[in-house]
């Protein structure tokens, strides 16, 4: 799965003007996550078409570069988190970050999340019967 | 005064004295100093072409990249057995620049400091602190040794720790402060805040190692209530006392049995007529390890060559009111834009350097050095940690280039502003 990663400086309207631009070429943001300082932040966003998205945000003078994540289908109940959360846990794999949204495509809860691992992270979730999604499963 | 006859001599006996060393100083440095000798000879000069002041023009001009160029020790004119001291400060790149001193040529410098001191009422029965920093930059050592030399009680204490320098005043009697204006201007508003203005014996400041206003010296003087001179040096020619007001506070005396002055126009080298506002350009007489012809400091003012009120014949320098080149002065120290690009070319991992832009305020009297740095593809990465990294090392670096702290700020590419497609790199904001 691909996600963008945008350098935001922590100025008044930034975030706004960043979404704005996105939004005014048609792109459709799925989900969302800032994570900051006082100083800086970087907004992860999962978006239907990235190239394109990158592309826009460039000429517009934003940082911009594309990351490799997980996306993780979970059922839409308590303890679907937890249970995914364990698998990790017990590969001795450290989890980044991670954010969530609901899909409506695959009609449930998508986890993106960036481990310390990709590799060992995608065959211990296949293991539990587990597969991440792909571009295409979610637009 | 320290020395009566040479700072009243009268001024055809002083250049019939700053010809005879000239031709020896000539002499000397074509003999000692390959980068002089060779420049000599590409203008065709001979040392006996040189017989005295009026010949000064025909002589090559020497820059601080000279220094930078022949770093450590190619310009000195000594063996170094000779050479009993050296101080070192920034260059215009990252490397330091150093220059040395015979016992010979400290003798000269106390002699110059002294006849400061002495002028402005210092004496044996002085307390003169000297807050001006120690080490290899010359402020602390050089108004040391003049302070030492006129036989006054001198209280080293260097920079910082402001309420230690201020209880030290109190306790020791401190009679003279020396040291930059703008912490003149803190110990004085620190000592108006603890209400202890009342305790201090303090009559004189000098002050010097960057510029500052009349309205400052005002300040000062009635904050402190005190008489407030100014100093004026670097560490190429000598270090501070180069040149020094007297009471009259109209100029500062340059010492010309040790120094020539010249104003010359810095876009093409010509010496302007008196009174005239340029580059002001020094021939170093006297000095023995550390020689220098006709070197630019890259100040802007002027010459006043009027007898002065005080009886001294040697010409006053006007304070400088700027640069021909993009030096700054934060907080007394010399800082180059160049110095801060080196460092941010090294972090940016590519072969361009990164668009920044450096901004000097004031603020409560203190400088404060921010740069601003466009965030470039390679700076950046995915996790939050490693921005703050980038940051942080950039921060480090320039610490330890500049040798003052500055605050960095990663900002969005292109967001700099730019006049005619260029980058304005400097903005300062100081009402200098
Ligand atoms: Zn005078």
């Amino acid at each position: 799965m691909k996600q963008l990663s945008i350098f935001v400086e922590n100025k008044f309207g930034r975030a706004y003007s960043i979404i704005d631009t996105l939004s005014a070429n048609n792109i459709n943001i799925s989900a969302l996550s800032i994570a900051d300082t006082s100083e800086y932040g970087i907004m992860r966003l999962i978006v239907d078409d990235c190239e394109k998205a990158k592309a826009i945000l460039k000429e517009n003078g934003i940082m911009v570069k594309i990351t490799d994540v997980l996306a993780i289908p979970m059922g839409n109940t308590p303890g679907e988190l937890s249970k995914l959360l364990k698998i990790f846990t017990d590969s001795m794999i450290s989890v980044e970050y991670m954010y969530a949204f609901v899909s409506k495509k695959n009609d449930g809860a998508v986890l993106v999340t960036k481990t310390n691992d990709t590799e060992n992270s995608i065959s211990a979730l296949k293991k539990m019967g587990i597969s991440p999604l792909n571009h295409e499963d979610l637009f | 005064m320290w020395n009566e006859k040479i700072e009243t001599m009268p001024r055809a006996e002083l250049k019939k004295l700053q010809s005879e060393r000239l031709v020896k100083q000539v002499k000397r440095m074509y003999e000692k100093v390959p980068c002089f000798k060779e420049r000599m000879d590409n203008l065709g000069l001979k040392p006996e072409d040189i017989n005295g002041v009026d010949d000064l023009h025909k002589l090559p001009f020497s820059y601080k990249s000279d220094l930078r160029d022949n770093y450590p020790y190619g310009l000195f004119a000594t063996d170094m057995s000779e050479i009993v001291r050296v101080h070192a400060s920034s260059g215009t790149t990252g490397k330091q620049i150093v220059v040395g001193y015979t016992e010979n040529d400290l003798e000269v410098w106390q002699d110059c400091v002294a006849r400061m001191f002495t002028e402005l009422g210092a004496d044996k029965n002085s307390f003169v602190q000297i807050s001006f920093g120690y080490g290899l930059f010359t402020g602390g050592l050089g108004a040391h040794g003049g302070a030492q030399k006129i036989g006054a009680t001198v209280i080293p204490t260097s920079t910082g720790n402001t309420k230690r320098q201020i209880q030290t005043m109190i306790d020791f009697g401190t009679t003279v402060l020396c040291s930059t204006p703008s912490y003149a201007l803190y110990l004085a508003e620190e000592i108006e805040a603890m209400g202890v203005k009342d305790k201090l014996k303090l009559k004189i400041g000098i002050f010097g190692a960057e510029p500052w206003t009349d309205d400052m010296r005002k300040t000062i003087e009635n904050k402190l209530n005190i008489k407030a001179y100014d100093i004026y040096g670097l560490s190429e020619i000598m270090g501070p006392g180069v040149a020094c007001e007297c009471k009259a506070q109209d100029g500062m005396h340059i010492w010309e049995d040790n120094f020539i002055p010249e104003i010359i126009d810095p876009e093409t080298g010509e010496v302007l007529p008196e009174g005239a506002t340029g580059e002001l350009v020094f021939t170093t007489l006297t000095k023995e390890g550390f020689p220098l012809i006709r070197y630019r400091t890259r100040d802007i003012c002027s010459l006043n060559y009027e007898k002065c009120s005080c009886g001294r014949t040697h010409v006053r320098m006007n304070k400088p009111s700027g640069r021909s080149d993009d030096m700054l002065i934060i907080r007394g120290v010399n800082v180059f834009p160049s110095q801060i690009e080196e460092v941010l070319l090294k972090v940016s991992g590519e072969n361009i350097t990164p668009n920044y832009q450096i901004i000097v305020d004031r603020v409560n009297n203190n400088d404060t050095l921010d740069v601003n740095v466009e965030m470039s593809e390679a700076m950046f990465e995915n996790e939050i940690i490693s921005i703050e990294k980038t940051e942080k090392q950039i921060t480090a670096m320039l610490r330890s280039t500049l040798g003052i702290g500055a605050k960095v700020h990663l900002v969005n590419p292109k967001s700099i502003e730019r006049s005619e497609g260029k980058a304005k790199r400097v903005i300062d904001k100081r009402k200098i």
